[in-house]
């Protein structure tokens, strides 16, 4: 079963929409929501969490429409979004009197554990936490519920490299257990790589592809070759390619086919971000 | 839901430190001199704390932060109209307290004379909840204070305009008595009211979108 299933999302605002948006994050799974800013992750998962109201189209919590029993399944959801956190004026042990008369299933020992590991101090207030603080505090309350469904947005953007890691390695333990689903969004893309199993991308707030993260760099390739080789390619072959100084930069579908086809011509793995880059700021055959 | 409220309290709780100060300074001048008046502003200036909580939770977006938790939009507004009554009761509470410390003082207390005034004054307090919470929950907090002052600024000014008409012709004076069933009256409609417009805003919210 899948944790999330939107299928055929549709919201128009003044100047921006999103267009058909389906993908689904399988149980089990961490999938990565990534692109620029502005590209619609922050809107889609909002439109999940039911914060605004769709045009049209479905959405699936845990199997069930996400507006029905929605008390039920935030239960059974954490969310960190960026910008939205705890009040100033409270500190770490009064969040947990929140939360406690929140969450049916909030635990205050783990909730105290977390702040022990974070290095969190329960009685300093919120306001005086620095945004890093700010953002582990975000998660161990997200985590004291034992959810079995995380929704980050940009939870680990404005992070230095030492607080990142932790986090990544909490959410990895999270995902140890079989029943649990990460969908994060960042525009940090070595973040998403670094845990997500499926890498969904969206440019304009529409869904450019959503793959296994292996299927993308295991696969892809970007072949630096000539403009009379290009013409070689076909449709098919040749996801987007960039015109540069020193001749054409091809993003292809298959390295191996590629290197048959072009025995003498440089062909590099991808990272997630040349992909991004080249569905952004590439053309089409 | 009683979390939410908890969070209100602990945001109350910085500011009623200050709020205390104040009325102790007041009591201090008003009380031995057998002045009921600051019972009335105990039990408007109360309730009015809830624009506070409301203008903090939308600076930090709390709200949008809360919705992703088992809490539903019906359940917020709830609970900022339970605060709202919640802080009435507080500020009569309060006030009781200030009358009963006044009597000391004062030798000819009337109780039902006090007891109506508070009522009364509740009353209007309700009022401001009735019309300030749903228009707080349509164009947000910093747009409904201008709407408070505008209310203020039409009650001080009706106030005015009454007296200046009915400057030359004697009032007629009614005892406690004879004033209670209309100010009894006054409060159930306010109370009715009140559940209208909780109702409203309700509704309101649910079509809001929060982004």
């Amino acid at each position: 079963m899948n944790a999330i299933e939107l299928c055929d999302v549709n919201k128009s605002y003044d100047g921006f929409s999103l267009n058909h948006v389906s993908f689904f994050v399988p149980k089990g799974c961490v999938v990565g929501l990534i692109g620029e800013n502005g590209a619609g992750k922050s809107t889609t998962l909002k439109a999940i969490l039911n914060l605004i109201h769709i045009d049209s189209g479905n959405i699936l919590l845990f199997g069930k429409d996400h507006t029905q029993q929605e008390i039920l399944a935030r239960e059974k959801i954490g969310t960190v979004f960026e910008e939205c956190e705890f009040p100033p004026y409270l500190n770490a042990s009064e969040v947990s009197n929140v939360m406690k008369n929140i969450y049916r299933t909030w635990d205050k020992t783990a909730f105290l554990s977390y702040l022990k590991q974070f290095d969190l101090p329960a009685k300093k207030r919120v306001k005086d936490y620095s945004r890093g603080m700010k953002m582990k505090l975000s998660i161990a309350a997200a985590l004291a519920h034992h959810p079995s469904l995380l929704i980050l947005d940009e939870a680990t953007s404005g992070l230095d490299p030492i607080v990142r890691e932790e986090i990544l390695d909490i959410l990895r333990e999270f995902i140890q257990t079989e029943e649990n689903s990460i969908l994060l969004s960042s525009h940090i893309t070595t973040c998403v790589y670094r845990i997500a199993y499926y890498i969904t991308f969206i440019h304009d707030g529409t869904i450019m592809f959503h793959h296994p993260k292996d299927d993308l760099t295991d696969r892809l390739g970007i072949l630096r070759c000539s403009r009379e080789d290009l013409a070689k390619l076909t449709p098919s072959e040749c996801i987007r390619y960039r015109q540069q100084a020193f001749g054409m930069e091809v993003l292809i579908r298959d390295r191996a086919d590629a290197r048959r086809k072009f025995p003498s011509a440089v062909i590099d793995p991808v990272t997630i971000e040349d992909i991004m880059l080249f569905f952004i700021r590439g053309e089409q055959l | 839901m009683k979390g939410l409220l908890y969070k209100d309290f602990y945001c109350l709780k910085q500011n009623m430190k200050y709020i205390f100060a104040i009325f102790l300074l007041f009591g201090c001048i008003f009380i031995p001199q057998g002045n009921s008046s600051i019972i009335g502003t105990f039990v408007i200036i109360f309730p009015m704390l809830v624009i506070t909580t409301l203008s903090y939770d939308q600076a930090g977006k709390w709200d949008r932060f809360a919705l992703t938790m088992p809490i539903t939009r019906k359940m917020l507004v709830r609970s900022k109209y339970i605060l709202f009554l919640l802080m009435l009761l507080f500020g009569m509470f309060v006030g009781a307290i200030f009358s009963a410390i006044s009597m000391l003082f004062v030798k000819n207390f009337d109780m039902m004379e006090i007891g109506l005034e508070t009522s009364a004054v509740a009353a209007v307090a309700l009022w401001f909840g009735i019309l300030l919470l749903p228009l707080i929950y349509k164009f947000g907090v910093e747009r409904a204070r201008l709407f408070l002052l505008l209310l203020f600024a039409l009650c001080g000014g009706s106030i005015m305009a009454l007296v200046s008409i009915f400057k030359d012709t004697p009032l007629p004076s009614f005892t406690p008595q004879q004033l209670a069933p209309f100010i009894g009256a006054f409060l159930v409609i306010s109370v009715i009211a009140y559940a209208v417009s909780y109702l409203i805003s309700v509704k309101i919210y649910q079509k809001k979108e929060l982004s």
